[in-house]
This record gives structure tokens, sequence and C-alpha cells, in this order.
């Protein structure tokens, strides 16, 4: 079931109708039941696999609790920490390693068999893992209690709105939220109301929309440099657009439910530089590499190399997560070349070091030009899955293209950035002179300026979404992953 | 509550009044060609008025190529067009069974013109600008709708369906969509027309050829014969611009015959049981540099099983795009005609050779004369 549609939005106005009557626990409950509904509306047989995964975390975190000696606490970690690995790795990275190592074997004139095995990718396999993990190491280390109800730790698991694309919580935060009954709030209605419509308007007239442009130039065989670059910009919008489109949906969508869930983007294509991107983009994800991989490995403890093989490190990985593909590998690699490089490239070009003041600056505006410029390199990494098609298009000769193509390059990228404007330009301004937040520019939560602010913006959504909904309408990038 | 009750307030103004100026001034329909309704009454009574032999279905792709007039001096039957930009097959059912079949008239032959597979893609442009226009048309749901639609959205008497039809009542600027991503696609364009006096359409074409078959990679497993060939041209006809290129990767790939599959049996029922012959004509899409416009595997076997279902039914069938002579400079853009008075000359006559030795012999024995 995807957010967008109407199937969800009765899904979600039925769980509405009958959640806020039950008691604690009854809600819980019930969540966990809408919620595996919602995970089973198309293969019911995932949601065998989350219970089991859900099942097996829940004893082995109580088993890590009660453990009388450290060897009974570690032995209850490693199975916790191989079962969710086997699972991801066996459903995401089976494939990818088995015809890797094959065509590997074949270049040395070995012929093995050919081992067939399609396992269709479970929906979010990426995203429940990576949280059963934060779990599993933070009861490990003593950061966070076990969970002793099994519904209220199968509930932070599966709950629908950020079950299959995140955002990527943590037990601390969540888990204490189940444990008290949510009351029906108007407030939470109408700030969850107003966030789920604001992700509707950016998913369908925006993601939706760019997506069109640049799937047909990636259809392209033979794209000259300005139109693949116009299609890289349109994919950017694209993909910003539709995953913070999913998030805030999914945070609309909880917040109704009266659980909040983290934000994951904060107007990431206004960094001055990747470092600060990465602090900005699927922040939930960054976290997680960065507390559960990165500072495990060291982090910059010991400095030099060892901070920058971490990192780079933690960048591969997060690369890989993405997909079993080497795309997403090289996309990892070059957004780790790019941090780790960072404070070498900013010691001998001090300008590219971004201004200790707020104040907009010309020197501040070409920082974001070019960090948006690298990441959107990165995007062609991560759009394009042929790496023979890759290294094509990396060698594209912008001398060698026509005016006509120019005018269609840029044209492209144009007509993207106009549909991504709202979330481009007016989304961040309007954050910046406060109007977003209760207390800011239009007064506190119940006066009548918010009141009205909310109201319009609300309506402003939905005659977006209806006058310039793409028809040809995608699914959201993130749920394949 | 209090607050929650302004901003619930806010918003129910917020969309309500726009809503209803909407309604009160008729707009977006009298500013959106492509998604005005359709008078069915006047429709019928034009058609009971020309009394015609022959009545040609289709959407620009007929209207486009051939006109009532100039095909009735050629064939000296009386000839009349049911057509409208953007229009699919389940607009033709309903054009032939609420509007021609509704109507006192009764031809010998009715054609329709196709691209593709549009004849096997019921719910191809079923929704946007079409909406309205079928709503008009179709009135109570028709069975045969049901059947092959039923399921699906844009159908009023299914919940979802009529969600969305509320959804189109409260929210009439939906219609403003077409208009609004070719006013967007506009700008792109103006912004970026240094060097160039070509206007926008010209513009549209060269993105279109830019994009087009010839251009797309092999490895995506895309087929040849369904590839689209542009980034806009979904768009049913907007500001009067007939605008109907097509877009063929969502089609069908396998044809189907069964009654649920589409509307082609329907029509095929319909025709037979008012003693009306069928006549199916492929239109030729806008060929390479070489005029040839070749059918890959995926659509030549397609083509196959309908040539081979419409003989077994009794239906003509004719198909112009393997004809070298339906030359490229005679296209403009995508799969339209030029209509430069010697090409629309070129192509009237090279449609009245191919289909004369078929259709003739009905139109013989309708008050056609000179044939």
């Amino acid at each position: 079931m995807v957010f967008q549609s109407i199937e969800y939005l009765l899904f979600l106005a039925a769980v509405l109708a009958f959640y806020f009557w039950l008691p604690g626990r009854g809600q819980n409950g019930f969540l966990v039941l809408a919620s595996y509904v919602f995970y089973g509306w198309v293969h019911p047989w995932y949601v065998v696999l989350i219970v089991s995964v859900t099942l097996m975390d829940w004893i082995c975190a109580n088993g890590m609790e009660d453990s009388s000696t450290p060897q009974r606490k570690r032995a209850f970690f490693i199975t916790a920490i191989t079962v969710n690995l086997a699972v991801l790795g066996g459903f995401k990275y089976f494939g990818f390693f088995v015809e890797n190592f094959t065509a590997a074997l074949s270049a040395i004139g070995l012929m093995p068999a050919p081992l067939l095995l399609k396992i269709a990718l479970p929906a979010g396999i990426s995203f429940f893992t990576f949280q059963s993990v934060s779990y599993a190491v933070d009861v490990y280390q003593g950061r966070t209690k076990a969970c002793r109800s099994l519904i209220d730790y199968a509930a932070f698991v599966c709950f629908f709105p950020q079950l299959v694309a995140g955002p990527i919580e943590r037990a601390a935060h969540m888990i204490p939220q189940y444990q008290t009954r949510r009351l029906a709030h108007w407030d939470h209605l109408r700030a969850g109301g107003v966030q789920l419509l604001w992700g509707l308007f950016q998913k369908v007239a925006i993601a939706d929309n760019a997506a069109l442009l640049a799937d047909k130039v990636f259809s392209l065989g033979d794209p000259s440099f300005p139109i693949l670059w116009g299609g890289v910009i349109a994919f950017g919008v694209q993909i910003y657009a539709d995953f913070s489109g999913y998030t805030s949906m999914a945070r609309g969508s909880a917040r109704l439910l009266g659980i909040e869930l983290c934000a994951n983007f904060r107007h990431p294509y206004l960094s001055e530089s990747p470092p600060e991107f990465w602090r900005r983009w699927h922040i939930s994800l960054s976290t997680w590499f960065r507390d559960y991989v990165y500072i495990p490995l060291g982090g910059s403890r010991q400095g030099g190399w060892f901070w920058a093989r971490n990192l780079f490190l933690t960048f591969l990985l997060s690369g890989f997560w993405h997909g079993a593909e080497w795309n997403y590998v090289l996309w990892g690699a070059f957004h780790g070349l790019l941090v780790v490089s960072w404070p070498t490239l900013t010691g001998r070009l001090p300008w590219l070091a971004p201004s200790s003041t707020a104040k907009p600056s010309l020197s501040g505006v070409g920082r974001i030009l070019l960090t948006v410029t690298l990441m959107h390199v990165g995007w062609l990494f991560f759009r394009e899955h042929s790496l023979a098609m890759l290294m094509h298009q990396l060698t594209l000769n912008p001398l060698h293209a026509s005016a006509a193509e120019w005018r269609m390059g840029v044209a492209l990228a144009l007509e993207s950035i106009f549909y991504g404007f709202p979330l481009l330009v007016v989304f961040p301004l309007l954050d910046r002179f406060g109007v977003l937040r209760p207390g800011g520019a239009c007064g506190g939560a119940a006066s009548w300026k918010w009141s009205l602010a909310q109201g319009l913006a609300a309506a402003a959504c939905v005659y977006g979404a209806v006058s310039l909904r793409c028809e040809a309408g995608a699914d959201f990038i993130y749920f394949q992953f | 509550m209090r607050s929650f009750g302004q901003f619930f307030v806010v918003l129910a103004l917020a969309i309500a009044l726009p809503s209803w100026l909407c309604h009160v001034f008729d707009y977006p329909d009298n500013v959106v060609q492509g998604t005005k309704g359709y008078d069915v009454a006047r429709e019928q009574r034009k058609l009971e008025q020309a009394d015609p032999d022959w009545v040609l279905i289709g959407n620009s792709m007929l209207f486009t190529r051939l006109s009532a007039p100039t095909l009735s001096e050629i064939s000296g039957a009386k000839v009349s067009f049911l057509s409208r930009g953007g229009s699919q097959s389940a607009i033709w059912f309903l054009f032939l069974k609420k509007v021609l079949l509704a109507s006192e008239a009764r031809p010998k032959l009715v054609t329709v013109f196709f691209r593709d597979t549009d004849l096997t893609w019921p719910d191809f442009r079923v929704k946007g600008g079409n909406e309205k226009p079928i709503a008009d048309l179709q009135g109570p749901m028709e069975p045969e709708w049901q059947q092959v639609l039923g399921r699906r959205e844009g159908n009023r008497e299914s919940l979802f369906g009529w969600f969305s039809g509320l959804l189109r009542d409260v929210f009439p600027t939906s219609d403003l969509r077409p208009m609004a991503q070719r006013q967007i696609q506009e700008r792109a364009f103006r912004i970026t027309r240094i060097g160039t006096r070509a206007n926008s359409s010209v513009r549209r074409a060269e993105l279109n050829e830019r994009f087009s078959l010839a251009h797309l990679r092999t490895d995506l497993g895309l087929d040849a014969s369904g590839a689209g060939e542009g980034v806009d041209n979904d768009l049913a006809t907007a500001g009067g611009e007939a605008i109907d290129p097509g877009f063929y990767e969502d089609g069908p790939l396998v044809f189907d015959a069964s009654a649920e599959a589409s509307f082609l049996p329907h029509l095929i029922r319909l025709a037979k049981a008012n003693q009306i012959q069928l006549h199916f004509h492929r239109i030729k899409r806008k060929p390479a540099s070489n005029h040839a416009r070749p059918d890959g595997a995926v659509m030549a076997t397609y083509m196959r099983e309908l040539a081979k279902y419409l003989k077994a039914e009794g239906c003509f069938f004719t198909d112009e795009s393997g004809d070298l002579s339906l030359t490229l400079e005679m296209y403009v853009d995508g799969d339209h005609i030029s209509s430069n008075k010697e090409i629309q000359k070129r192509y009237l006559a090279n449609f009245w050779e191919r289909v004369r030795p078929l259709i003739g012999p009905v139109l013989k024995h309708s008050s056609a004369k000179g044939l």
C-alpha cells in the first residue's frame, strides 16, 4: 500500500477511527495488527518474515538483559546481530555476491554451474533490520532497556508509517512513546494533516513530474552532455521530493496517531559543503551509520589516516546499503572521497570553509552551488545502474553538443526546477522566516494567525497536488531499498 | 479545540471558495478545451441531419489526416466524423454506442482510426481531461464499461471511482493539469530560446524527436515497437492544439480478445447487431529518416493476432504503417500529418487507394454515388 493512494487514506482513516478509543496496550496491539495488514497488503508472506525477526530480536534483547554472565549476554547479542544481518544479506545481497563470484570464476577460466536464485526483496527490509540492529546494540551496551512487552516492541519494529522507508528510529526515542496511552489531540490532528498533505504534494506534484523527465533522459542510448545533466538535475529534484515527501507523509501519519518521528531532512540543497549535506540529508541513516559503524570503527579518535579510513568505509557501506549493485558502491565511494578530502581542500581554499555567521553572502551562494553540483555528480552514479553506460556518460564532451541540445538540456533542468520550486525555494524561505513553526512569525499554536497559516498551507498543498499531479505516478524510490 | 476549529474553517473556506467560484464561472472548462464536456444530443442531431453512409471514429490521428468533406468528395458517399483529440478506445466505444447507435442515423460502414495497441488498451486516457466527456457520454455506467473497466478508477460506481469523481467535483482545477504542465514547459522553452526563433510547438517537436525510438538505449528491455517518443506527449488536446502523439510504453504487449480485456469485442458485437460493417485502420506513426517505421517483434506478433481476430469477426483491417510512400516530410509534431494542402491531398489519395477495394462494395449499396 503506498501513501499517495486512496487505499492508504481510507486505511489511515479506518485506523484513526478506532485507535483513540482503545486503552494503551490495546492501541499498540491494534497498531501492530494494522501495520501487518499494511505490510502484507500485496505480499502476505512478508508478514511471516517481519514477525519472525521481531520475535527473535525481542527474545535476544530480553535474554541479554536477563543474562547472568557476560558470555551469555554476548551470545544473545551475536545471535541477534547475525540473524538480522543474515536476513538482510540473504534477501538483498545474496544474488549480488553469487553473480559477482560466478563472474570472477569465469574470468579465471573456471565455469561454475550457474546458481539461479531469484528472491523477491521484501519492502523496507533495510530499514527495519537496521532499526532492529540498533536496538540490539543499544540493549547490549546498556544505552537502552530491553522492552519487556512483545506488543510494544513489535509496534516499534513494524509501525506502518515508517516501516517501508524510515525514518530509521531508535528504541530510546520510540518505545517510551508506546508505553503511554496516546490521546486524540486537535493540535496533532492539525499538524499531522498539514504534514501529510505537504508530503503528498511533494510526491505527486514535484517528484513524479520530475521523474517523467529524468526517466526519459536515462532511457536514451546517446545522451549528449547537456541533455544528460538536465536529466541528472531532474533526478536530483525527483529523489529529494520523493524521499522528503515520503518522510513528511510518514511523520504526518504518525503524528495523527500521537507518535512523533524524527526529522530526516533539513533543506539539504542549501548545504555549503558535502559534510554539511550529510548532516541534512537522510539524517536518520547518516546518524545510524555514525553511531553503529563509524564510531565503533574508531571514529576520529586516532586521527589522520584512521579517521579517513573509517569515514571512507562508512560511506562505502552506506552506498552498499542502498542497493546490491556496483553503482551504489561507487556512489558511496564518491561521497566518501569527497567528505574525507573536504578538510584538506578547505585548508587550501579558505573560501570553501562555511562562514561562522548565518548571514547570507555571495561566497555562501558559491559554496551552495558547488555542493549542489557535486551532489548531482553523485546522483549520476546513483541513477545509472549500468557501469558501461556510466563510463560513457562521464566522458561526454560538452563541446560536442549542438546549440539545440544545450537548449533542450537547460530547458529540461529548468522544467524540473520549476516543479521543485515550492520545495527548493518557498519551503526554506518560509522556514527561515519562522512561518512553519508555532511560536514563530505566525504566533503560537493557539493563535488565529497560526490557524490561518496552516489552513492556507493545507489548502495550497491540496490544490497543488490535484492541479499538478502527474498521471504517470511512480513508486517511492526508497521503497526498493 | 478552538484553534483546530479555526484551522478547519480556514481550510474549508480556502477549498470551498475557489471551488464554488470555478463552478459559477465554468472555470477551467472555458479555458481548457481538452476538458470540455461532450454535448451528446447535439452530436446526435448533427448525425441525424447528415444521415451518413460512412462514419469515421478516432482522435487527432483521424482529423489531422482526413476531413469529412474531402472524403465525401472522393468517395461519393456521405461521410461524418466522430472524433475528439486525445480520445482513445473507451471514448470510441461510447461514440459508437451512445452517440451513433443512440441516434437515428444508420451508416453502412464505420471506420475506427487507431495507432498500434490502442484498440486493446481500454484505460488509456480515461482520466484527466477525458473524465468529463466520458461522464457526459456515459451517463449511468454501461454494462460493457463495468465489464472492462469496472474495477478501475474513473468509474463512479466503484468506491474509488466515486471518491475520485467527488474529488473532481470539489477541485475543478484538476482539469488545469495538462495546461499547467504545458505552461511550465513553455516557460522553460521561453527562457532557453537564445539563438533560436523556433516556437514552442517546434521546440516540443525537437524534443520529441530527440527522445524518439531511434535514440533509446537497448539495454533496458524497451520494446522497439512500443517505445514512446517524447517527454510531454501524454497530454490531451490543450489550448486548441491537436496534441496527440501517443505514449506507448505502458500499453498491452499481448493481444487479448476477451470481453474483459478491452472494448474491441464490444464494438464488434454492437456493430454486428446493428448491421454495420466495421473497418479498422492502423495509421503509420512518424517514421525515421529512411521513411520506415518497422514493428519490433512484440508489436509484429500483436498485429498478426489482431488482424487474424478482425478477419475472423468479419471486420475490415487496413494498415498503412509499412507504407514507405508516407514519408517523413509529411509529418509535423508527433504522429500528425502536416496541414499543407499538397500533403493532405497525397495522404487522402493514398488512404483512398488502400481502403477502396475493401469498403467500396459496402458503400455501393448505400446512397453513395460515384464508386
